[in-house]
């Protein structure tokens, strides 16, 4: 199962870049990509977290769980 | 304590040694492998449906409109298929803790599971305050 979820994390991940990307170069709208890209790593992390995780994984679940959380504290304080 | 001291399997017409087979501590472990891995799949499928439909709609939104605020619904339904997830994934950290022997493995399980409950709590939170901006954004208007 790791193998798919693994698979289903980095097809989550490249999602995430397009559509910081998209969302930049249709408007100029980065800050909105990047919260949306953040909720679509946030999924990749989870999906890394299945199984049986290292504390790589957990580790790097929790770095973009705390990033996500600073950009929308930013988000709501500006 | 044996099951046939518990009980009367001999009225039942039930070997003692078969139930108690039955329920023999890898018999056990393999049954909560089978369920976690189920509840786990669960999990994984919620999350990357929502991401999978979350994507396909912001894709479409980014094209139609130039307004940021138009993204938070769609963040506000992507949160909610996370949030859903998780309570997969702590279903089957809890049911993971049964069959948790070592104490490394145990400290793992809290790791993953405290990120877990955060992710969870945090998630409730911003779904709660995306939906009022929401409906302050429409009373406005």
């Amino acid at each position: 199962m790791t193998a798919v979820t693994d698979a289903l994390a980095l097809a989550c991940t490249a999602a995430g870049l397009l559509a910081v990307a998209l969302a930049g170069m249709t408007g100029g709208r980065w800050r909105a990509g990047l919260m949306f890209g953040l909720d679509l790593w946030v999924a990749a992390a989870l999906l890394r977290l299945s199984g049986a995780p290292d504390l790589r994984a957990v580790a790097a679940a929790a770095a973009v769980i705390t990033a996500r959380r600073l950009v929308e504290v930013r988000r709501l304080g500006g | 304590m044996p099951f046939s001291c518990v009980l009367p399997l001999h009225y039942l017409g039930v070997s003692v040694s078969a139930v108690e087979g039955f329920f023999s501590e890898a018999t056990v472990r393999a049954i909560v492998d089978v369920l976690v891995r189920l509840v786990e799949a669960a999990g994984a499928i919620v999350i990357f449906a929502g991401a999978s439909i979350g994507f396909v709609r912001f894709v479409a939104v980014a094209v139609r409109t130039r307004s940021a605020g138009a993204f938070v619904p769609l963040r506000l339904e992507l949160g909610r298929y996370l949030a859903l997830g998780l309570e997969f994934q702590l279903a089957g950290d809890i049911l993971r803790t049964a069959i948790a022997p070592t104490f490394v493995e145990i400290g793992q399980l809290a790791a993953v599971a405290a990120i877990r409950t955060a992710l969870n709590f945090f998630l409730a939170r911003e779904i709660a305050e995306q939906r009022a901006e929401l409906e302050r954004d429409s009373s406005a208007t």
